[in-house]
């Protein structure tokens, strides 16, 4: 029974690890192809930081991953499933509001005629900040606890 | 609230890595549930309490606000 679990976990780990190799193949393709096109600098640098930062984090989660698989704990239980489904909900909403902040200020600047930053970028922005949101709400639901 | 599991495990000479091996979960949510700063579900309190060889009512120690 046990050994079934742990099987378990492992196709479940090769499954996690083929979809984060995947987004990060097709987020390099992207960065690749946003600079071949001859996209806006600033659109291909940010991409690219998103990408670099995003494979940076993959590299820690499956390292941390692969020590647990071998430690014998699932690296998923009802309290973490719990702080994941949290931290989404929360990053979801703040980042609701920041979108609708995002949106004001650029509609601001653009009858201002002052905003030179495209769409795109703006929707780069608010990816990388969402992300964050997400990654700071996890970190602290982890360390205190998951409240009632 | 308040539990029992740290009692219970040095009765039964069990560390948090043990009672988490034998219910299936990581070690942190043993730790989280003994410092009373999560409340665990009613299957997990059940696991807990079967393997501590207790009821439910004995392991976990609900006070009034």
């Amino acid at each position: 029974m046990e050994k079934c679990e742990n099987m378990d976990e492992k196709a479940r780990f090769r499954r996690f690890v083929a979809v984060v190799a995947a987004v990060l193949v097709f987020g390099a393709i992207f960065v690749v192809w946003s600079g071949a096109v001859g996209a806006d600098n600033w659109a291909t640098v940010m991409s690219a930081v998103i990408l670099v930062t995003m494979a940076l984090v993959a590299i820690v989660v499956v390292r941390k991953g692969l020590k647990e698989l071998k430690s014998g704990f699932p690296r998923d239980d009802e309290r973490s499933r719990a702080i994941k489904m949290r931290a989404g909900y929360i990053a979801f909403y703040i980042s609701l509001y920041f979108l609708l902040a995002m949106g004001f200020v650029h509609s601001v600047l653009e009858d201002n005629e002052t905003s030179s930053v495209p769409t795109s970028e703006w929707l780069m922005i608010y990816v990388a900040v969402m992300g964050s949101i997400f990654l700071a709400v996890h970190t602290y639901l982890n360390r205190k606890g998951v409240p009632e | 609230m308040r539990t029992r599991i740290k009692e219970l495990r040095a009765r039964y000479n069990l560390t948090q890595d043990d009672l988490a091996r034998k219910i299936g979960v990581r070690r942190e949510t043993i730790l989280f549930i003994e410092n009373g700063k999560y409340v665990p579900s009613l299957k997990l309190a059940h696991d807990i309490a079967k393997v501590l060889k207790t009821s439910m009512d004995e392991l976990f120690i609900f006070e009034k606000d």
